[in-house]
């Protein structure tokens, strides 16, 4: 079918992104909004926009009922759910289905099935795709610790509903795992409204690798080249990497292979990533299926030259793959930096605020996926990504640099960003031999201080500033006195120096 | 002239010279430096210190000044003028045993009422900030003599969320 209209049922820099490559494509956009996000970027970044009603994710991004009328009100034939809010609700992708609505993405059934971890699981074995070591049934307590034995402690104990770190608990002992059993089912009947559990060995050392893929309603499927994403704090990834440092060409393409048979398995279209934990033995087994575009996706693009988005819209409208395995051929090395509205010396606490001065870097081999501009208000109610920093260079030392380069070049005031974090993880010796494990952060940076090296040329900075902004400018600054946190988190007043302090 | 900045929790002294218009002389401990400087924009600040090309970004604060160097971030305060802050200060005193956000968030949950008796370390409100939940407990046990929030009001790091009279031991 032709698609010439397509609303974004999301914000912020993948909206902005989504409706970039629909006005490469000539099909008119319609972006939605909520009231915090009347002046947000991507709200004014569309040909149009409609407004969805308050700032709560429930009122507005998250209301299917609003973004379906949206939809009808604005004449688009086509809905692309970005990544977050309703991208992997099928309940969603079902509803658009029954309106008439193209939903950019697969069938609803395929996420549903994909949304159970277990089903997922048990999809992936019956297709011979390599799982973690496990249990996938629990029925009385006797086979059940004779099974954990077998297994192997640690163990993971996993809600099928489960997803986002939630519903998930290690076990150390084989005392511990009939009441661990117990209290996840409870939680997860509780929250997902489903309290069935299973068991998966816990790899302690592993990297997280990912197969982009992409799969028409023709039959065909291909894949894209892997991610490693290992770097993560709280279990979300901040720097992302393709290719991947540990694979050797052997290793990819039965990685690939596998990618391609979990997306067959699984009657997989449009774009999808296939996730694998990696062992350090160059063992793999799949972890799940993320039913939607990544945040990570640019470095794919980057060494690929394929726009996903134009991608996902051309399957979408029932078009056929016109690459083949074959033509796929990585150039190159390329990296994605996560910029988020986040405190990275106080366990990476998210700090909402309004941007008062923002520059954004560029040059050769630099990619920036902003959905900020200087004087915008980041809203609390919603996720903390503010921009995603893209470099893509001849080798992977080449794009290192190259993002070093970016990160020391990008400066935002107003919000707390781990711009300098970044710039230390990416020039520590474990990242630039590629040992990145997914507890890379907590081995190497736990309690991690920003560096003080331009101190004295911050306090140059300071003094020209004073002699150079004029008077009723630096009074302005003076007098608005409000707190922040930094006065609610320490233990310290505000009042005058000591006097005698000042010369030590 | 000299200058009585403190930078994260450093103080330093810098005495400044005025050469020709648009450089300086700074002398920070034993360091000399060489400044000539060029105000681009009002947040924007091209140095050149000893040879060396740097760009600062600078924003008046509440406490002062933030300023950008190189991607690393700095507050400076002027702590020969901290008597200007000192006036308005009282007011602002701010101590851990308030209940008050980390950071701006939203109400989520209020976990007690008026008249309420809490044990320190009691679970008395959650709040939300960018998907994340924080819960704030209380920081010794009393009464709570007031709660000033309800679920889904927005709430700013120094708002009393919620206020406890403390027993007496």
């Amino acid at each position: 079918m032709m698609i010439d209209k397509i609303l974004i049922a999301n914000r912020g820099e993948i909206a902005v992104r989504v409706i970039r490559t629909c006005k490469q494509m000539g099909i008119k956009t319609v972006a939605v909004y909520s009231e915090a996000d009347t002046w947000a970027l991507h709200a004014h970044a569309a040909d149009e926009a409609v407004y969805l009603g308050p700032a709560q994710p429930g009122e507005s991004y998250l209301h299917i009922g609003k973004i379906i009328e949206a939809v009808k009100k604005s004449g688009a034939q086509a809905v692309h759910p970005g990544y977050g809010f309703l991208s992997e609700n099928d309940v969603f992708a079902q509803t658009c289905h029954d309106q008439g609505i193209v939903f950019i993405g697969p069938q609803p059934h395929v996420i549903r099935n994909l949304g159970n971890k277990l089903k997922a699981r048990s999809m992936m074995i019956e297709n011979e795709v390599p799982v973690i070591p496990g249990l996938n049934t629990i029925e009385d307590l006797d086979s059940l610790t004779h099974e954990a034995q077998i297994i192997g402690y640690p163990i993971l104990v996993k809600a099928a509903a489960g997803g986002g770190g939630k519903g998930i608990r290690v076990v150390e002992k084989p005392e511990d795992l009939p009441s661990a059993c117990e209290s996840v089912a409870r939680e997860a009947a509780f929250a997902f409204g489903d309290g069935t559990v299973y068991l998966e060995k816990f790899l302690t050392k592993t990297r997280h690798v990912e197969f982009q893929i992409l799969a028409d309603h023709h039959g065909n499927i291909i894949h894209l080249l892997e991610r490693e994403c290992s770097i993560q704090r709280r279990h979300q990834k901040i720097i992302e990497e393709t290719p991947c440092p540990a694979l050797s060409p052997q290793l990819r393409d039965a990685m690939g292979q596998a990618a391609i048979g979990a997306a067959r398995a699984a009657g997989y279209t449009n774009a999808g990533t296939v996730e694998f934990l990696l062992t350090p033995e160059n063992t793999f087994f799949f972890l799940e299926i993320n039913t939607r575009i990544q945040v990570e996706h640019p470095v794919t693009e980057a060494i690929t030259g394929i726009d996903l988005v134009r991608k996902q819209i051309e399957i979408a409208a029932g078009n056929r793959l016109c690459l083949r395995q074959e033509d796929i051929c990585g150039r190159g090395h390329a990296i994605e930096c996560r910029i988020y509205a986040e405190d990275p010396e106080n366990n990476f606490l998210p700090c909402p605020g309004k941007i008062t001065c923002l520059q954004e870097p560029s040059g050769p081999g630099i990619r920036s996926d902003s959905g900020i501009y200087q004087g915008c208000t980041v809203p609390v109610e919603y996720d903390p990504i503010l921009t995603k920093l893209i470099a893509h260079g001849q080798t992977r030392t080449i794009a290192i640099n190259r993002m070093l380069d970016a990160l020391e070049n990008f400066a935002v005031i107003g919000v707390q960003t781990p711009v300098p974090f970044l710039m230390d993880v990416l020039k520590s010796s474990p990242f630039l031999e590629g040992q990145t494990y997914t507890d890379f952060i907590e081995s190497h940076f736990a309690g991690w201080k920003t560096p003080d090296t331009h101190e004295d040329f911050a306090a140059i900075a300071f003094i020209v500033d004073e002699m150079t902004r004029s008077s009723n400018l630096s009074d302005a600054g003076k007098k608005t006195v409000r707190a922040s946190p930094w006065h609610t988190l320490g233990n310290w007043r505000l009042r005058p120096d000591c006097p005698d302090d000042r010369q030590g | 002239m000299d200058y009585f900045l403190k930078i994260r929790d450093n103080a330093l002294k810098a005495h400044v010279e005025t050469q020709t218009q648009e450089q300086l002389h700074v002398t920070i401990g034993d360091a000399r430096y060489h400044v000539s400087y060029a105000r681009l924009t009002n947040d924007k600040i091209l140095l050149n210190i000893n040879g060396a090309v740097v760009t600062a970004y600078v924003q008046a604060t509440a406490e002062g000044k933030k300023i950008v160097i190189k991607a690393i971030g700095y507050n400076v305060k002027d702590a020969g003028s901290t008597e200007l802050y000192s006036s308005s200060g009282s007011e602002l005193e701010i101590t851990p045993k308030q209940i008050t956000p980390p950071m701006p968030a939203v109400v989520i949950q209020v976990k007690v009422k008026k008249g309420d008796i809490v044990e320190n370390g009691q679970e008395l409100i959650v709040i939300s900030a960018m998907k994340m939940q924080t819960t704030l407990t209380a920081p010794y046990a009393g009464l709570v003599s007031a709660v000033n929030v309800s679920e889904a009001d927005k709430v700013m790091p120094g708002q009393k969320l919620i206020e406890i009279r403390e027993s007496k031991p």
